[in-house]
């Protein structure tokens, strides 16, 4: 494998598991919603907390596309 | 045996794919904590993969494949000339940060050929260790706030302190990846 391959590839390592790190810390954000609330703990929950999460991370601190 | 002319840039796509999909990922991603956090293993994994090497070879020039990120001009270094590259280009990454921590406006303006290496040194390895102790613990110790001041990367686009910081962690990798090029044509 070229070195310029296993750069992207190691980029792409990187990256998942820092999607990962994130993932676990929206996962704890769950928790407290379905121990703190009516809401029943399901995937989509999670899924919906982690999305919310990254949503926030686009805008702030700062416009992830902002030049 | 230079490749290209200093500062000649990346080819598009690789420039185009960084500045839309790198920056923006490392923003969303990425923490002041996790860019210390990675700096330091990739430090680690520096010291790990030149230890060993006496100083003749560390200063040896050798003509590496297209890597990632890097620029032509850049492509026949020898492992003290990559640090000592990253040695220049992070005692300038650190000014700014400094600077645009403050809310000021960094006055001088940054070029590739300015942070090209010069000496080729033989304890270039021992000085940017010594840089490198001196910026992790300016990082740790760093207010960590998001300025909006800014101040452009020649290549891609205005980063503000928190960007720069996470550049210091990226472009670190990438010249890590270039050593492990090197390491692999001296052998």
């Amino acid at each position: 494998m070229s070195n310029h391959t296993g750069t992207l590839l190691r980029i792409i390592g990187i990256f998942m598991g820092l999607i990962s790190f994130w993932f676990v810390i929206s996962l704890v954000f769950t928790l407290l919603i379905v121990l703190t609330t009516n809401v029943q703990f399901n995937i989509t929950t999670a899924l919906s907390v982690f999305g919310i999460l990254l949503l926030i991370r686009i805008f702030y601190p700062r416009f992830i596309f902002k030049d | 045996m230079s490749l290209g002319v200093a500062g000649a840039g990346l080819p598009q796509i690789e420039r185009l794919f960084i500045k839309r999909v790198l920056v923006p990922s490392v923003r969303i991603l990425c923490t002041w904590n996790i860019a210390l956090f990675m700096i330091k293993r990739e430090v680690k994994i520096i010291e790990e993969l030149i230890k060993g090497f006496d100083e003749e070879t560390l200063q040896k020039r050798v003509e590496i494949d297209r890597a990632f990120a890097i620029e032509d001009h850049s492509r026949d270094y020898s492992i003290n000339m990559t640090l000592e590259h990253l040695r220049i280009a992070g005692t300038a990454v650190m000014a700014v940060i400094e600077t645009l921590s403050n809310e000021k406006e960094f006055p001088k303006e940054i070029t590739i050929e300015a942070v090209k290496p010069k000496e080729n040194g033989k304890d270039e390895h021992k000085k940017f260790f010594d840089f490198m102790k001196i910026y992790k613990e300016y990082i740790k110790n760093h207010k960590k706030n998001y300025s909006k001041m800014t101040k452009k990367h020649p290549w891609f686009v205005n980063f503000n302190n928190f960007d720069w910081a996470c550049f210091m962690y990226m472009h670190t990798f990438i010249h890590r990846r270039q050593i492990q090029a090197i390491i692999k044509e001296l052998k």
